[in-house]
């Protein structure tokens, strides 16, 4: 009976389901586990420093797990997952390295950009060298090499850690088109900005507590600096060019009403402004010391705008 | 129901402690109320010995210092009766800290907190210190009293780490405050299950950390041995008067006026806004106690 019953229980097809699931998931692992070692096989010693454990790892539900509210920061740039691993030396402070994937070059270096003060060639595609927190971008990645402490040991570990991560790393990755909407004459390169969120611009140079620009994951922008007397230039693209009609009367109304019809005005601490529609490009001086200072930018940025489509 | 006749700066100085604190009529918001001043009372308490040249922090002097505060802030003439000016032995009490890895609120301060709570009667089984969790803490959940402590630091999406956002862990979905620079932390604290409750904010700043590189930087270079304690009954007065400093240190350390990235205007929210207390330094009474060299305010 109880034979019997075992055989009446057996499924063979689905048995068989099972089984050529089980063999899928294997290879689908295995093909997985080879794409993560090429990324996630960092040095088991730096110096003093030693590779601790697995890396942890985070996305986008659990970053809030890691970085509390500040993970804000890495979502506003379309961040998918981060990797996080410790080196330790008996005695001296921790490193930890920390391999965000940001889905895109544009939003890898974007968060780069939020994040270094002085832009430095020579590991992946830029890095920044702070003392106690080295970043670079390549690729996709954005790459943070943190300790609580800034020793000489600290420096040189930190140094060769990020050059063996950048080699570990597929190498290229392109910087955002739209920053060619910069002119760069007297443009400081430090201070570059690209970015999707109203929350990163604000944290940036603050505009006002609504999204008066009406920006959002979709669309891109591009804020610089200008010398001697720190103008700044804003360039948002929206996906349509009714979008940015729409976010240049809201800016308009919110911020800057007495702006005229050729796009002049001034702002509260009484710099000048000027703003300027086209197509789904809105550009937007503000704190410029003149009103000729603000065409100047302006007229220089419809040029290069031109040049990008 | 006392007296509502009260002036906008008596409701703004008392809403932090609570308007239900005053239709139970606890004595300290009895007398303040009484004394009519218009100030929220902050009180600044340093010790250059709190912390050790090694970084280790002295219990016995952070209870002293606590006891002093305490004592000064609600005009008591011993700890003891300051305490039960604000805790009553029936209550569940739920002394909410911060658990950041770099710099938590510091064990020897929850030690000092629960300690003269249980002098004031408070049983010991009816407390709970506690950062993450707190709304599964089934204490936290039926808490009649609050006390709010953390330590103050430069923030990657709020400008500070304030008291006001210490309460953010009250939330099932944190990241709904998150948004326009955590702009709107003080609605937090007009949650029914958390308004009228807060008898007491005490924000650490010991060793404060004033500046960061970036999302949850730490560096022991941008902390300093500060041996403070801020502490009152208005969070945003509290929390304003914390940010001041944080101000001065970053004009010393840098020489130059450089903001905060971003700035926290999620304390000037909590006043404008939510009306939780006071922001504005004119209206804050702020008394120092201890050690001056380097008070920065």
């Amino acid at each position: 009976m109880k034979k019997k019953l075992n055989k009446e229980l057996i499924n063979y097809p689905i048995i068989i389901i099972l089984v050529t699931m089980s063999v899928l998931l294997f290879v689908s692992c295995g093909e997985e586990k080879t794409k993560l070692d090429l990324i996630v096989q960092l040095p088991a010693k730096i110096e003093a420093w030693a590779l601790v454990g697995a890396p942890e790892q985070y996305d986008r539900q659990s970053i809030f797990d890691y970085i509390d509210g500040a993970g804000e920061v890495y979502l506003a740039y379309n961040f998918r997952d981060v990797k996080v691993y410790h080196y330790m030396a008996s005695g001296k402070p921790e490193i930890t390295v920390e391999l965000y994937d940001m889905g895109s070059d544009k939003d890898a270096y974007g968060i780069f950009s939020y994040t270094r003060q002085n832009e430095q060639a020579g590991i992946g595609n830029g890095y920044d060298f702070m003392g106690s927190l080295l970043c670079f971008w390549q690729g996709k990645y954005f790459v943070n090499i943190t300790t609580t402490e800034e020793t000489e040991e600290t420096k040189g570990a930190m140094l060769n850690l990020a050059r063996a991560v950048s080699g570990k790393l597929p190498s290229g990755g392109e910087r955002p088109r739209l920053l060619r909407a910069l002119p760069p004459e007297n443009l400081d390169l430090s201070g570059v900005l690209y970015f999707h969120a109203f929350s990163i611009l604000n944290n940036e140079y603050y505009l006002s507590s609504g999204n008066i620009l009406n920006l959002d994951s979709a669309a891109e922008a591009v804020l610089g600096t200008y010398r001697p007397d720190k103008a700044i230039l804003l360039v948002v693209k929206y996906q349509s060019e009714e979008e940015a009609k729409e976010a240049r009367d809201k800016f308009i109304e919110r911020y800057a009403p007495n702006i005229d019809s050729s796009g002049d005005g001034t702002n509260e601490k009484g710099k000048n402004i000027k703003i300027f529609l086209d197509r789904d490009y809105l550009s937007i001086v503000l704190d410029a010391s003149s009103k000729s200072e603000a065409d100047a930018i302006i007229d220089k940025c419809r040029e290069m705008i031109s040049k990008l489509e | 129901m006392p007296d509502m006749k009260i002036t906008r700066r008596n409701f703004i100085k008392v809403a932090g402690t609570a308007a239900v604190g005053m239709t139970l009529g606890f004595p300290a918001l009895a007398d303040i109320l009484k004394a009519e001043t218009p100030l929220s009372r902050v009180v600044l308490i340093r010790n250059m010995g709190a912390v050790h040249p090694d970084g280790q922090l002295d219990a016995a002097i952070i209870q002293s210092m606590l006891d002093e505060a305490v004592t000064v802030l609600f005009d008591a003439k011993t700890p003891q009766a300051a305490w039960k000016k604000i805790i009553r032995p029936e209550d569940i009490l739920g002394i909410k800290t911060n658990g950041w890895k770099y710099l938590p609120t510091p064990p020897a301060l929850e030690s000092a907190i629960k300690a003269r709570v249980m002098e004031a009667g408070v049983a010991e089984n009816n407390i709970s210190i506690r950062d993450q969790g707190i709304i599964e803490d089934p204490i936290f959940q039926k808490a009649t009293a609050l006390i709010n402590t953390r330590p103050m630091r430069a923030h990657a999406w709020a400008g500070v780490g304030s008291l006001i956002k210490n309460y953010i862990m009250f939330a099932p979905q944190p990241w709904e405050y998150h948004d326009n620079s955590c702009a709107s932390l003080g609605s937090i604290w007009l949650k029914p299950e958390i308004k009228g409750k807060t008898r007491l904010n005490v924000l650490v700043m010991l060793t404060p950390q004033f500046h960061i590189l970036g999302p949850h930087h730490f560096d022991k270079k941008y902390v300093w041995n500060y041996g403070g304690l801020l502490v009152g009954t208005d969070p945003v007065a509290v929390d304003a008067t914390g940010l001041r400093i944080i101000q001065a240190k970053r004009m010393e350390f840098f020489k130059e006026e450089i903001s905060l990235k971003p700035v926290a205007h999620h304390i000037e929210f909590a006043d404008k806004q939510y009306h939780l207390g006071t922001c504005d330094k004119d209206k804050i009474e702020l008394i120092r106690r201890g050690w001056t060299e380097g008070i920065l305010i």
